[in-house]
């Protein structure tokens, strides 16, 4: 299975290729074009406890979508839901990655999507909400971001600082913890920084260009009250 | 891969950030790491210390220089690596290594904890919420000014009767009339909406409270009913919905918890918009069993207050009963007011309780009245 990047950038898809008998997965929904030796499946990924436990703690669709090449080798196209760039990260067995939860796209069928906490605080104040996924196992896996999407790698022990809402993903050997913006609580938030997620390495992070709260915010401006 | 090899992710060597996969062997007193793309170091353990890390605390992080000099970072997520150092690794090692299984043990018991403190939490505030909703709804609807709710019950009856034909004149009118201003006196003094009955002309076989002190009655249910009496309990009964509130409570709590929430703190724009959508069903809105209790004791205590017969209250409901299943469609107080036999004993115990009393006829031929509608449905 090979997974290519078509038109980089704000309206970014994804084509994969994939060869008789084999599968990828993908968020529902997701799948844009493909060729008709391709059959596409809704699938309760990892059973349907590990599937609840994803759709009630990330509010993701409780089901993935399967698309396996049953009748020859075949392509499918695959885009998000909302506008923005797409990445790909390889998982050799030995390390794994953390995503926000709504940036998993697609992955090969072996990978593991699961639901778990990154606890109360953290949870609450950074952003990303109490619940992220965790991916494992080996194959590519396709994130999306809104917006951008940029990746910083960071050695042992090296620290960068990110504002809340923007971390799409993370390896599984980076550490963050939420903090102020600035040394005081007055200039944190006349800043309009608030908290911001300081990260700490080694690994990769991916973080967004754009945070879909603060864009929500200004769109709801234009939107005349009913009442 | 051989006894003592374990897989780990390793950084230290090119772009900073960027890891190699590969395996670390324990013999006696060095370790040896292979990487995946081939290339062989040797770390003397006497470099090498051991620590905790990764984004869920659960990573075992080996730190050390290998003897080519370059500084590795390896991180191994198998707990099997831990206890073949407790057990067969170098001796400055073994301490190291069970506490750091007794750390890990300590982060997954208090990770597990902390989901489980946290979905208990959960639930709790969900209960709490479902306990606490009826509350909060009956708060709101105390917010809402009795002017707003006389519009929204102006909004609900037209919704509800704007393609039906009100009555203001003849024989069901003024049978309406007789009951409704045999009522009014007995309705207790204090509360703040006009209370107004709207006679309409339809097959339906309803009678209904909406906000703000509206009733409407259709002309099908006084063609199913036996009695003024009969009649004057059903709109008492309803007199009780409009009293109470129910109306606006029933509206709020299918409205949902934003709406009410909004409403609580001064913003009845949410609960327009749904009465604006919505007020055409209140015709379909059944309340609960204790409202409909609650309408059934006041409303007994009302007809003993106008000196009308309350025990043919339950009369018209236990009729529909006997009939069973069989009942048309246009029947939609039968859906509208569940729990009938229950509500029928409470009555019965209610009745018993009352002094004995004759009660004065309220006057209507209702068998020439019937007759009248009759007439009238065959000349349309």
């Amino acid at each position: 299975m090979k997974f290519e990047i078509i038109q980089p950038g704000s309206y970014a898809m994804i084509k994969a290729t994939l060869t008789q008998g084999e599968a990828i997965k993908a968020e529902s929904g997701a799948m844009v074009a493909m060729h008709p030796n391709l059959d596409v499946e809704g699938k309760v990924d990892g059973g349907m406890f590990g599937a609840l436990k994803r759709a009630v703690l990330t509010g993701e669709s409780l089901f993935f979508q399967t698309l396996k090449a049953n009748r020859g080798a075949g392509e499918v196209f695959i885009a998000p839901a909302v506008p923005g760039d797409v990445t790909i990260l390889e998982l050799n067995g030995a390390n794994h990655f953390f995503l926000q939860k709504q940036s998993f796209l697609a992955s090969d069928d072996a990978i593991a999507i699961e639901a778990v906490s990154q606890g109360f605080f953290k949870g609450l104040l950074s952003g990303e909400g109490m619940f992220i996924q965790k991916a494992t196992g080996k194959g590519s896996l396709a994130i999306s971001s809104f917006g951008s999407i940029y990746k910083i790698s960071l050695a042992p022990g090296q620290q960068y600082i990110v504002d809340n809402s923007h971390l799409v993903a993370w390896a599984g050997t980076v550490t963050y913890d939420v903090q102020k913006a600035s040394s005081g609580w007055f200039s944190s938030v006349t800043s309009g920084e608030g908290l911001v997620c300081k990260v700490n390495g080694p690994g990769d992070v991916w973080f967004q260009s754009r945070n879909p709260g603060a864009f929500g915010s200004w769109i709801r401006q234009f939107i005349p009250s009913k009442g | 891969m051989p006894a003592g090899t374990f897989r780990g992710d390793v950084f230290g060597l090119g772009d900073p950030g960027q890891s190699c996969p590969g395996s670390l062997e324990v013999v006696y007193e060095e370790f040896r790491l292979r990487l995946d793309d081939g290339r062989q170091f040797t770390l003397p353990t006497t470099r090498v210390t051991l620590s905790r890390g990764g984004f869920d605390g659960l990573h075992i992080i080996v730190e050390g220089q290998a003897e080519s000099g370059e500084n590795f970072y390896i991180s191994l997520q198998d707990e099997l690596f831990l206890d073949h150092l407790s057990h067969l690794g170098p001796a400055e090692l073994r301490g190291a290594a069970r506490d750091l299984q007794r750390q890990g043990n300590s982060t997954r018991t208090w990770a597990a904890l902390s989901l489980y403190i946290f979905l208990g939490l959960l639930a709790l505030a969900g209960f709490g919420l479902w306990l606490g909703f009826g509350w909060l709804v009956d708060r709101a609807v105390g917010m809402v000014p009795p002017t707003l709710e006389k519009r929204f019950g102006q909004i609900v009856v037209e919704a509800i009767t704007s393609d039906k034909k009100k009555l203001t004149q003849g024989p069901a009118y003024d049978a309406v009339m007789k009951i409704w201003n045999r009522l009014l006196p007995a309705v207790p003094a204090g509360h703040p909406d006009t209370l107004q009955i709207h006679v309409i002309d339809d097959p339906m076989v309803n009678a209904l409270a909406a906000p703000g002190g509206q009733i409407i009655v259709f002309t099908g249910l006084m063609k199913e009913v036996e009695s003024a009496e009969e009649l004057a309990g059903i709109l008492a009964h309803e007199l009780q919905h409009v009293l109470k509130k129910h109306p606006l409570k029933g509206i709020m709590q299918r409205a949902g918890l934003a709406v009410v929430l909004g409403t609580l703190f001064g913003d009845a724009g949410a609960l327009a918009v749904v009465i604006r959508e919505y007020g055409g069903k209140l015709a379909e809105l059944s309340y609960s069993r204790d409202q409909e209790r609650e309408a059934d004791r006041l409303a007994v205590e009302l007809l003993v207050r106008a000196n009308v017969d309350p025990t043919r209250l339950p009369e018209f409901f236990r009729r529909l009963q006997s009939k069973g299943g069989n009942l048309p469609a246009a029947f939609t107080i039968i859906s509208t007011h569940p729990g009938h036999e229950e509500r029928d004993q409470a009555l019965q115990a209610q009745f018993r309780t009352l002094p004995a009393a004759t009660y004065e006829p309220i006057g209507v031929d209702w068998a020439g009245l019937k007759a009248a509608l009759a007439g009238a449905e065959q000349a349309k």
